[in-house]
Formats: structure tokens, C-alpha cells, sequence
């Protein structure tokens, strides 16, 4: 105790004890405060050491899982209807991508783009992951991948499965990288509906369906009807499929819709994803000019 | 001639074998091991196909923290609560500190209240952990609600339905893990007539 500053060599211990202890919390208070305005720290030091320490165990634990959960489907539970399944499956998922391809080229042809004139990243490759964990809270929907920054994974990556958008890469470890899901309630993207074509905001709401906002009541829109990404939020390539509207509470003509989609996306049951290569921000100062001819002086 | 029990002593004991696997891990060395363990276990759990959502509502830190608390030695309660909080705020990466007010909170708060009423029996502990899940849940909405980061359109009634369903599935899980962590914890976290409950000698 000789350590200590005059002072407290005088308190008993339970005083320097409750001191400490209220340092502690206040110190933590203030840490609330810090990366509650600065959000960067999302991808801290801390917390990079921490998705790479629980890693392995993780990827352990699920890969005994997600052994015996197959063992069970595969072996005992149904077993010729389950490998039936499985063809089934995967070719619904390759007719799913093929759809997805004619539909994407169908609304969004090239000629659009080369209209637009935006740069196009030069394209990185996509990274297969596993999923190995949840967050385990039900305030939020994260999961957890098995590939990081060693693998090239990169902050803002969005991430699909065939049947489509998962989420965006929010923060990424050398093994690991934490994705938010669109199921969460923070979670935002640009949507577009693939039939009427007006662009709305889909929001997560920490529940198997997500809300679809900002679509006039003038718009018809019918239930069934597929939600794609519309690429402004310049996170999501453009034409993903999101989801199907599941409801419509009709809006009036100052109103709006009250839209349910349903993500096409297994969010509850995720195993492989892939995470394609973010998607470039092109800023108005980015956008080539040459497109707009420039007026000669009036004199 | 040798008595039978002394023949028996004379004997090798037959337990190399079960000193092989036996760890001789100290009291912080086990805790640290017992966080991380229980903070992946969280995250695992969750991916439990068709029952995983209900982990959602098991808080396995604050478990520990209660089960750490319910003793007399405030400043170690308070850390191991800290200590399992930052880890979820870690994992999860909302706001840093949140959960390890709130647990380091609750972990003070037990270990100081458990100087004046005796806390640690099988029964008790069963009776504080929902209220110490209650207090969690509410904290650290408010803190979520404080600092903007509750999701949006999250309603008081969607606090009180997490808190309720949180107190369940806290109350159970604790029934289960309460034996585990005495047969794995109990001897280092009980503390000796001895001890002075409120020292600053952590572990």
C-alpha cells in the first residue's frame, strides 16, 4: 500500500475500495460517451483481439455442431427425403441465381449504367464464409464469420446468399468479421420494388420480417411482389434480391404504405454466405463531368 | 504382521492418472477461463438450430457475476462483472461499457449487500438472480435509449417483454449452472471467516 498517494493511505480499504470502484463505472460511462459519438471504434484494437481470441473455440464449437445437427438430419431424420432436399435445394438456389442474373440485366441493363458513368471498382474476389456465431442478445441480429482481413474482407462488404442480401461487414478481424444482418433494428438499405420500380428505405426491426418505408400511398404495390436493392445507398450493389413483401397496410394519398418484406435470406439459419467486394462510393466530385458538355462563354 | 489397513496404505495409491488431468489453476486463472468460456458459449448457443433463439435470453456473464456477487468480496465481484460486461461489448460493438457498467454495477452491488444478509445459499442466489436480471435488462436499455442506440421503433413494451422472457430464461439457466460453477469455481470464490469481506485484494 506504500504505493499509494497520501490520501489514500489514510482511507480504510472498503473507502478505497467503493473509490475504485466508482472510477471504474465513471470511466466507463465516459467510454459509452466516447463511442457513442465516434463510431470508428467499432473496429478497435480491443475488440479485433477479442473476435480473434474467441475465433477458434468458436469455429470449433460450430463446426461440432453444425456436425451433429447434419449427423441428425442426414442420417436418422428422414434420410432419403433430406439428400432429396438437398438436390432440390441446391438447385432452386442455381435457378435462383440465374434468375437473379436475367432480372439484374433485365432492369438494369449495361446501357443505364454507361449512362450513369460511374467507376467500377476493379473487381475483387468473393469470399466464401461460415457462419460460427450469433450475437446472443435479442436487441440486436449479428453473426460472426470465419473469414477476416487475412482473407480480404474489408468494413462495409455486402454479404449474400443465393437466395439473398444477408448484410454488410461491419467490423472484421485477421479471422473473423462481424456482419450486421438486415434483420437488425439499426440496419437500413436503399430497396426497390421490382414491379412498380419506386425506391423506398428497408429497415430492420430485430424480427423475422423488416419494414419498408418511404413508398407513397399513389404507388401501387400488391403482396408478392420482390424487393431488390437499389444500389443509393452506396453499400449493396444494385439489383440483389431482398426479400418478398409479405403486407401491405394501404397508405392514402398523403400517406404512405405500411410495407412488410420477408427476407429471402435463411437470417435465422445461416451457414454459408458469401462476401462479395464493397461496393465504391461515388462521390458528385467523382462523377466525370464529360457527360454534361460544357457551355461554351457567352462571348 | 501387518494390520489390514496398513497393508492397504503400503500400497501405490492408484491416483497418477487422475493428477495427470487435473489442472492446478488458480482462483484468477479459472475466473478468466470461466469468462471466456462463458462469453463464447453466448455466441454458440444462439446457432442451435430451432432452440438457439431462446439463448438470446440467457445472459451467462451476468450468471457468473450473480454467482460471484452473492459472496461478501466486493471488489472482486465488481471486476469479474467488468470484466464478462467488456467482453460482451466487445462481441456485440454497440456501446463500449454498457454492459460492463451494468454488470460491475450489479456485481458491487450483491457483494456489498451480502456483508449485511447472508446471500450464498442454493437458495438465495436463485431468488436474486432474476432481480439482478431485471436490473440488467433495464440498465442497459436505458443506456441504450440514453445514448440513441436503442433500434428504432423499439418500444418501452419491447424492453419489458426482453426483461420478462430475460428473467426466465436467467432463472432457469442459473438452476442449471449455479452446481457447474460450484464444482468448478466454488472452492477459490467461497471466502474464509477470515477474509475481510470488503478488501481490496481482488482474488
Amino acid at each position: 500500500m506504500s504505493g499509494l498517494p497520501p490520501p489514500l493511505q489514510k482511507l480504510d480499504p472498503a473507502r478505497r475500495v467503493v473509490l475504485l470502484v466508482a472510477g471504474l463505472l465513471l470511466a466507463q460511462f465516459l467510454l459509452m460517451s466516447l463511442h457513442a459519438r465516434a463510431r470508428s471504434l467499432g473496429q478497435s484494437l480491443p475488440r479485433t483481439i477479442v473476435l480473434t481470441a474467441l475465433q477458434p473455440l468458436q469455429k470449433a464449437a460450430d463446426a461440432a455442431v453444425t456436425s451433429l445437427v447434419a449427423v441428425w438430419s442426414g442420417y436418422v431424420d428422414l434420410r432419403g427425403v433430406y439428400v432429396a432436399n438437398q438436390r432440390l435445394r441446391e438447385e432452386n438456389d442455381r435457378l435462383r441465381l440465374a434468375l437473379v442474373e436475367r432480372e439484374r440485366e433485365a432492369l438494369d441493363g449495361r446501357r443505364l449504367r454507361e449512362l450513369l458513368a460511374l467507376k467500377q471498382a476493379a473487381p475483387s474476389p468473393t469470399v466464401v464464409a461460415n457462419v460460427i456465431a450469433g450475437d446472443g442478445t435479442p436487441w440486436f441480429r449479428q453473426v460472426t464469420l470465419d473469414k477476416g482481413a487475412l482473407d480480404g474482407v474489408l468494413v462495409n462488404a455486402p454479404v449474400v446468399t443465393p437466395q439473398g442480401v444477408v448484410g454488410r461487414v461491419v467490423a472484421v478481424g485477421p479471422t473473423a468479421a462481424i456482419v450486421q444482418t438486415i434483420a437488425d433494428g439499426q440496419a437500413g438499405l436503399g430497396a426497390t420494388l421490382a414491379v412498380s420500380r419506386v425506391n423506398g428505405e428497408l429497415r430492420g426491426q430485430n424480427q423475422p420480417l423488416c419494414r419498408l418505408d418511404n413508398i407513397s400511398g399513389l404507388t401501387e404495390v400488391s403482396e408478392g411482389e420482390m424487393a431488390l436493392t437499389s444500389g443509393l445507398d452506396g453499400v449493396y450493389p444494385k439489383g440483389l434480391i431482398i426479400g418478398v413483401v409479405e403486407a401491405v397496410e394501404r397508405g392514402s394519398g398523403a400517406g404512405l404504405h405500411r410495407i412488410l418484406v420477408r427476407p429471402s435470406a435463411p437470417l435465422e439459419r445461416l451457414e454459408e454466405v458469401a462476401i462479395l467486394p464493397p461496393t465504391v462510393r461515388v462521390a458528385v466530385s467523382d462523377a466525370p463531368r464529360a457527360s454534361s458538355p460544357a457551355k461554351p462563354p457567352s462571348k | 504382521m501387518l494390520s489390514p489397513y496398513a497393508m492397504r496404505q503400503s500400497l501405490p495409491q492408484r491416483r497418477l492418472s487422475a493428477k495427470l488431468v487435473s489442472l492446478d489453476l488458480g482462483a484468477t486463472a479459472r475466473m478468466t477461463i470461466a469468462l471466456f468460456a462463458v462469453t463464447a458459449l453466448q455466441t454458440i448457443l444462439v446457432r442451435l438450430p430451432r432452440v438457439g433463439f431462446l439463448f438470446e435470453y440467457v445472459d451467462f456473464v451476468l450468471i457468473l457475476t450473480v454467482f460471484v456477487g452473492v459472496q461478501p468480496r466486493a471488489l472482486r465481484a465488481a471486476l469479474v462483472g467488468m470484466a464478462g460486461g467488456l467482453l460482451q461489448d466487445l462481441i456485440l460493438g454497440i456501446l463500449y461499457g454498457a454492459n460492463g457498467f451494468v454488470k460491475m454495477l450489479i456485481g458491487y452491488t450483491l457483494a456489498a449487500a451480502s456483508v449485511k444478509f447472508s446471500l450464498d445459499s442454493k437458495v438465495t442466489r436463485l431468488l436474486v438472480l432474476p432481480l439482478a436480471s431485471v436490473t440488467n435488462t433495464g440498465l442497459f436499455a436505458f443506456f441504450l435509449y440514453f445514448f440513441l442506440m436503442l433500434p428504432p421503433g423499439a418500444t418501452f413494451r419491447d424492453v419489458v417483454r426482453i426483461g420478462m422472457v430475460s428473467l426466465l430464461g436467467n432463472g432457469v439457466a442459473g438452476l442449471l449452472l449455479f452446481p457447474v460453477a460450484d464444482r468448478w469455481l466454488g472452492k477459490w470464490v467461497a471466502v474464509r471467516s477470515n477474509d475481510d469481506p470488503i478488501a481490496p485484494r481482488a482474488f
